[in-house]
């Protein structure tokens, strides 16, 4: 986990930010001691919970995948993310018959314990993802390059991974994930050294 | 006419006194010429449409009650529990964080690092805080995951099994009581004030014992008959976590009081209320005006029969729910998942 100050403000860099993890209670911390950190701690919960993500993200004007909660019941092709406890956004299903929808969905609902999350997706949709590094992407097109500088506008992560859906239509957003610095292109690795080098305050 | 959702899950439906309490509250609304519709986590996407919403589901950051609470904040609904209550009251982390921040009165308290752990801490544990000592595993609710430990083993063989769910735990003084305060507070208000009897078991308010699961007994006591001071801790304690509705825990030991913990989405459905037969009215004229004092006297003992609340809480009413997700999804999409086995 990387320390940094910058415009009266502490930015917390790590690969992942998820509830209850060391980078996560060092923002807690941070916001009950009254120091102004990036990412906050609601900012976090937000771009790791699919549906807050993606209503969010709308709210902002960023283009995004229609979601929906359910139980049981979903429209196919989609993609399917669970919402629990155990979930996370770097595991989601693209499914496009019944039989893969329901091995999926058996498995993120825990057996139809928790409910989860779908986005319809058209015929034609392909998945894509890309890293952003404050905002900033390597070796993406120009669609993707401007989505991720509004999702960090909005949601201040360091270190993100954007999952989008292409199709026809265009690029919209899917989720955020973790992204581990193993996943990091030569170039990416560059770019996050070259910024920490600059800024970075501590070394945990 | 204001529309009022209340947030329900399968889990609130699945317990008789849940059920009831939120049928009550319904009933209450209703004659306050509020109209109401439960909200299933299949229809977060109505709650734009509501003009306010009250979460009766086991709230955490972690599950589908969250996206509710945030939902409703984006859009402007009025909402308990508010997403910043349920950040910090479901989490015992930031909950003691803010206790500590507000210098309100509370078990020493540290917290604990996962990479801190070894002997040599769990002793030094024992020597500033002394023994018997408390775990608490941040998400804890009904007291599952606290445990009493009286020795540096113990805790750190419970205190592995906690890391495995946080990276940070709660290791706290032992305070002894025979019962608990449990003060309701809304908007920095006095709602209702019970004690909770703690099972001569255990030192928790619900335990399993033997493999039976104990419950406390639930004592609604008059404010007049509550000393001033808990009644003020109380508030103390619910403002330091924020405006919503919290249920204060609170300990007396050796003439001093403690605060224990803080609840969001307290719970409301075992007799708290007794005495307090404004509570649902208090919290929906809160939701709905801001205004938790609006409530009248008149209306509530209108709302109340002879043996409680008048209007549909019996077995008809509970039917109608449970078939309302189904409903809703079924009219929407095609393709149904069977979770059955073959």
């Amino acid at each position: 986990m990387y320390t940094l100050k910058e415009d009266g403000s502490q930015y917390i860099v790590n690969e992942s930010y998820f509830y209850k993890t060391e980078p996560y209670y060092t923002i807690v911390k941070n916001e009950n001691l009254g120091i102004k950190t990036t990412p906050s701690s609601s900012d976090v919960l937000d771009a790791y919970i699919v549906p807050i993500c993606l209503e969010r993200a709308k709210l902002a004007r960023i283009p995004v995948c229609d979601w929906t909660i359910s139980y049981q019941y979903v429209s196919l092709p989609a993609i399917v993310y669970g919402l629990n406890y155990f979930s996370t956004p770097s595991e989601h299903f693209l499914v496009a018959d019944l039989e893969e929808a329901k091995k999926a969905i058996k498995h993120v609902t825990n057996r139809g314990r928790y409910p989860f999350c779908y986005q319809k997706i058209n015929d034609s949709a392909s998945v894509a993802k890309c890293v952003s590094i404050f905002g900033k992407t390597i070796n993406c097109c120009e669609k993707a390059r401007s989505l991720a500088e509004k999702v960090y506008d909005v949601f201040r992560l360091p270190l993100v991974e954007i999952v989008l859906v292409k199709d026809d239509s265009g690029c919209r957003l899917s989720s955020l994930a973790p992204v581990k610095y193993s996943q990091l292109s030569k170039d990416e690795t560059e770019m996050l050294q070259d910024l920490l080098d600059k800024r970075v305050k501590g070394f945990e | 006419m204001s529309k009022l959702g209340i947030f329900v899950n399968r889990q609130t439906l699945s317990s008789s006194e849940q059920l009831l309490a939120v049928v009550k509250c319904r009933d209450v609304a209703e004659r306050m010429g509020h109209t109401v519709d439960f909200i299933f986590p299949v229809d977060i996407k109505k709650i734009p449409k509501l003009d306010a919403l009250f979460i009766r589901a086991n709230t955490d950051p972690m599950n589908a009650t969250y996206v509710a609470a945030r939902m409703a904040e984006m859009y402007n609904v009025p909402v308990i529990d508010d997403p910043a209550s349920i950040r910090i009251c479901a989490d015992k982390i930031n909950m003691y964080m803010h206790l500590m921040k507000n210098n309100v009165a509370m078990p020493k308290t540290r917290f604990l690092k996962n990479k801190e752990l070894d002997e040599a801490e769990a002793r030094q544990l024992f020597a500033d805080l002394g023994e018997p000592l408390i775990l608490k595993e941040p998400s804890t609710s009904f007291s599952a995951r606290v445990e009493k430990v009286s020795t540096p083993e113990e805790l750190l063989k419970v205190a592995r099994r906690f890391f495995k769910l946080s990276d940070w735990i709660v290791v706290q003084e032992y305070i002894e009581s025979r019962f608990d305060w449990r003060v309701g507070v809304i908007n920095g208000r006095l709602l209702y004030a019970c004690r909770y009897i703690i099972p001569s078991e255990t030192f928790k308010i619900q335990a399993s014992v033997n493999g039976h699961i104990v419950y406390c007994d639930v004592e609604s006591v008059p404010a007049d008959q509550v000393p001033p001071e808990v009644i003020e801790l109380g508030k103390d304690a619910g403002n330091a976590m924020g405006r919503g509705l919290y249920g204060v825990d609170i300990k007396e030991s050796n003439g001093k009081l403690y605060v224990i913990e803080v609840n969001d989405n307290p719970s409301l459905e075992g007799g708290e209320d007794a005495h307090y037969p404004d509570m649902f009215g208090k919290i929906i004229s809160y939701l709905m005006t801001g205004d938790a004092t609006g409530y009248s006297e008149e209306l509530s003992e209108k709302a109340a029969g002879p043996q409680g609340f008048e209007g549909e809480y019996g077995l008809g009413a509970a039917t109608a729910f449970a078939s309302a997700p189904e409903i809703a999804e079924s009219e929407s999409y095609s393709y149904k998942i069977d979770f059955s086995e073959h």
